[in-house]
């Protein structure tokens, strides 16, 4: 049925091309396979949900000219004109603008059991009582903060005592007191719990710097004050024009910098990760192209060198079919023994990578899946040169002797 | 001769054209695939003060507290990045080092008086008076701050040459004044612009940050409560530590704490200065371990600007992985060219038959076919520089902005993009050619 006896025979002969297809299958395969998985690992880590409503928030900040620092009444009286404005859907300020990997991170302690205190790195987000709703939070227990619980501690590491209460995020409260633990009026660093929120992101989307939020009703007049802006659906654009104009009018003796849409910061947070998914997959579609394109031009020229012997073999008989099959089955060996030592090579090359790079393991998903793909791959470029090939006439045979 | 084989191996290219293109475009695409990533590595490992690599070091000890989470952010080798105030002033103190500085990054809105010039919120750089002499900036007019104005407020200010162009024409400013913050600084020296790509200098807030136009001296901390415009991360535990609610003793609190937010940088131009520093500052270690300001062993890294780039991470894994797959997939390129061309040139065998039974030499068949190789491998490799131009346009649009400015290929890269595709053509034309000139003339022509 399948002719492996003279497909080898021949190989034999012709060693070098098709050791050289094996080699380039086997480094495909290394890289496609070390290429898709972390591609789609860092597709994976860019489409966490955030939690909050990023589409439709942009902020903005202030840098006033004869001081540096901002006056809480004038930031009240911004914060209400803003929302006056037709299209706002909540406005509110914050220490920093929300997914843009800087802002202020702490150790949060339980000290419930004092020997055994439960520490985690968390992310200090200071806000006021529209914080909750600008952000598109939603409260799972307890109130977010109204607008008598501000805090002036002048710093960001505000002395717990001075704030009237702390919200934290179910994923915060899960990793400080354990999982859906009641977790309202418990003390945390000198402050009461007084809310929990869903899970979300808020100045950071890397998990190092932080696991959960902890917001704080606290205004700090410093450099990074940040006004955030929710828009309705579709009129963020409009209003990132509007907004900053309001507030030059209501007090031009300062800029107004840094106007932007969140998703821009998202993307930035990001970028890194943006990037290799870029490059990785133009890489994945370069070599899928240079070695499908290889196979299809060797399987030509193959093709073309055997035209008599093709001949021969329709002259005694054989269908097109026939032809076409031998062409096949000899690609497919090819690429098969490729794929095998390309699994090896995958290994290795994702070794190296665990290695020296921080890279994770490669999952045996991604090794099946890319076999397949490769080997999908050299029997579709076979195709064509092998149904050119069995169209030789079998007279070509008799002619040339 | 030439001619005429170059004329041969122009024939041979036209009659296959598509198998011919198909060559020189994978050969292409794999120098510029790799040409890119390699590019990329190079202008990120890029030390600015490559010059003095040999004399100055950045330290780093071994300062944040043994708390249950220490959030202080470390490097590679474990250490915290930065220093607090407190062990900066500490090691000012000491005159081993020909210059020293601690510095931090610093933001403010910058105007002039007669609000010639639109108002701007710029990046500044608050630091000692070495600066300019340990980084080798030379000043243009006036000259750097007193040693006084490192200790005392003064209001002073050093401009770099563009924020000089841009502010005041370029004219000679000494003894004009700007504003930061609305408040009147007198400047008193402008300097040559000094903006290394990476910012090796201050690594702090990521690979192109630490570069500022404009320089304060460091004895302004107090009268302005000056907090970086960048990281300071805080280790504070034990008992009965209370933050201070008045905002100048919170200031001073976190001064006379473990805050980490400076960077420090000494110049040790000779062995003996280097062991005279680390025992200095092993001296003011163990004196602060006994009253608890350091709470772990001693340790310390003093870093050349080379190890400091690495030390950082400026080259990110990331990238070292792109190069190695970038440099893998050029290997699948070469390899994928071998294997045309030689079953190309073994379909031609017959007339390397004919020819040798002609009485052709077999090195003149290998450097026939050599040259046929040799002229699609050189088509690729003159191909790939073009595509390497590409690859970098695509490489800007994906990274930030600063590093965008910088990726482009110099006269190192595009040395070693030619070489590479040399290198190809030749590992892709020679064996092909050998295996030819190998055929026994008597085979081919039998088979005719």
């Amino acid at each position: 049925m399948f002719e492996f006896g003279p497909i080898l025979r021949t190989l034999w002969r012709n060693k070098t091309g098709a050791l050289l297809i094996i080699v380039q299958a086997a480094l495909t395969l290394g890289i496609v396979s070390n290429a898709a998985y972390v591609v789609h690992d860092r597709q994976q880590l860019i489409e966490r949900p955030t939690g909050i409503d990023e589409q439709n928030l942009f902020t903005l900040r202030i840098a006033q000219l004869s001081n540096p620092k901002s006056n809480y009444q004038d930031v009240i009286r911004d914060l209400d004109e803003i929302r006056r404005l037709p299209g706002v859907v909540d406005a509110s300020f914050g220490n920093t603008s929300p997914l843009s990997n800087s802002g202020s991170s702490s150790d949060m302690t339980n000290e419930e059991n004092p020997d055994k205190p439960v520490s985690v790195l968390t992310d200090l987000f200071s806000t006021d009582s529209h914080g909750l709703n600008t952000l598109g939070l939603k409260l799972v227990s307890g109130r977010f903060f109204n607008d008598t619980d501000i805090g002036f501690s002048g710093s960001v590491f505000g002395n717990g005592a001075d704030l009237s209460g702390i919200v934290l995020t179910r994923t915060l409260a899960d990793a400080l007191f354990g999982k859906d633990v009641d977790v309202l009026g418990k003390q945390l660093m000198g402050s009461t719990v007084i809310g929990v929120v869903e899970p979300a992101m808020v100045s950071y989307v890397a998990q190092d710097y932080a696991t959960g939020v902890a917001f704080i009703a606290n205004f700090v007049a410093n450099d990074s004050l940040t006004y955030i802006v929710r828009c309705e659906p579709g009129q963020l654009s409009q209003l990132m024009v509007k907004v900053p104009k309001l507030l030059q009018k209501l007090d031009p003796n300062r800029i107004v910098r840094n106007v932007r849409p969140v998703t821009e910061f998202k993307q930035r947070s990001y970028r890194r990760h943006i990037s290799m998914v870029k490059m990785l997959t133009v890489t994945m579609i370069l070599v899928i192209s240079v070695t499908g394109l290889g196979i299809v031009g060797l399987t030509l020229l193959w093709g073309n060198q055997r035209r008599r012997q093709i001949g021969i073999r329709r002259a005694l008989g054989a269908s097109r079919l026939a032809v076409m099959r031998y062409f096949l089955t000899e690609n497919l060996l090819i690429t098969a023994i490729g794929v095998v030592l390309g699994v090896i090579l995958s290994l290795a090359l994702n070794q190296l990578m665990v290695q020296h790079y921080q890279m994770s393991a490669l999952p045996l998903s991604y090794i099946l899946f890319s076999m397949l793909a490769v080997l999908l791959l050299g029997l579709l470029a076979a195709l064509v040169p092998a149904w050119r090939s069995s169209l030789v006439s079998p007279a070509l045979a008799t002619r040339s002797v | 001769m030439f001619a005429y084989y170059m004329h041969l191996a122009w024939r041979s290219v036209k009659r296959t054209p598509v198998i011919s293109s198909l060559m020189i475009l994978t050969l292409a695409v794999g120098v510029a695939v790799s040409m890119t990533m390699v590019t990329l590595q190079h202008v990120m490992s890029n030390n600015g003060l490559a010059e003095q690599n040999n004399r100055i070091y950045a330290l780093q000890l071994n300062s944040a507290s043994t708390g249950p989470a220490s959030s202080t952010n470390t490097l590679k080798n474990g250490l915290p990045y930065l220093l607090s105030y407190r062990t900066a002033m500490a090691l000012l103190d000491s005159n081993i080092p020909e210059h020293q500085i601690a510095m931090h990054r610093w933001a403010a809105a910058v105007s002039l008086q007669d609000n010639r010039v639109k108002p701007s919120k710029e990046v500044i750089r608050v630091t000692t008076k070495d600066f300019f002499a340990l980084f080798g900036v030379p000043f243009i007019y006036g000259k750097v701050w007193d040693k006084q104005a490192d200790y005392d407020a003064q209001y002073q200010v050093v401009l770099d040459r563009p924020t000089n162009e841009r502010l005041f024409n370029g004219e000679n400013s000494v003894g004009r004044s700007i504003q930061l913050n609305g408040k009147p600084y007198q400047i008193v020296g402008i300097v040559e612009e000094f903006a290394p790509q990476p910012s090796v200098q201050d690594l702090s807030q990521g690979a192109f940050g630490g570069n500022a136009g404009i320089y304060l001296p460091f004895g302004l901390h107090r009268a302005l409560s000056m907090m970086p415009y960048g990281t300071m991360s805080c280790s504070i535990t034990g008992d009965n530590i209370q933050f201070p609610t008045d905002p100048v003793e919170q200031y001073n609190f976190i001064l006379q704490n473990r805050c980490f937010w400076l960077q420090y940088w000494a110049e040790l131009p000779t062995a003996q200065s280097k062991t005279a520093f680390v025992d200095y500052v092993t001296g003011y270690y163990e004196e602060q371990r006994k009253n608890d300001f350091f709470e772990r062993e001693f340790k310390y890294a003093l870093s050349t600007p080379s190890e400091w780039l690495e030390l950082n991470g400026v080259v990110s894994n990331d990238t070292r992985v792109m190069t190695w797959m970038a440099l893998t997939f050029l290997v699948v390129c070469i390899i994928n060219s071998i294997a045309l061309l030689l079953a190309k040139l073994l379909r031609q065998s017959s007339e390397a038959g004919v020819r040798r039974a002609l009485g052709a030499s077999r090195s003149a068949i290998f450097s026939q076919n050599l040259l046929e190789s040799g002229l699609i491998g050189i088509l690729g490799g003159v191909l790939g520089i073009g595509f390497s131009q590409l690859g970098l346009g695509f490489v800007r649009m994906l990274v930030s902005r600063d590093e965008a400015q910088v990726v482009y290929s110099d006269a190192y890269t595009i040395a070693i993009t030619v070489l590479l595709a040399l290198l190809a053509s030749m590992l892709a034309g020679c064996y092909p050619a050998w295996r030819i000139s190998k055929t026994s003339p008597a085979q081919s022509l039998k088979s005719q």
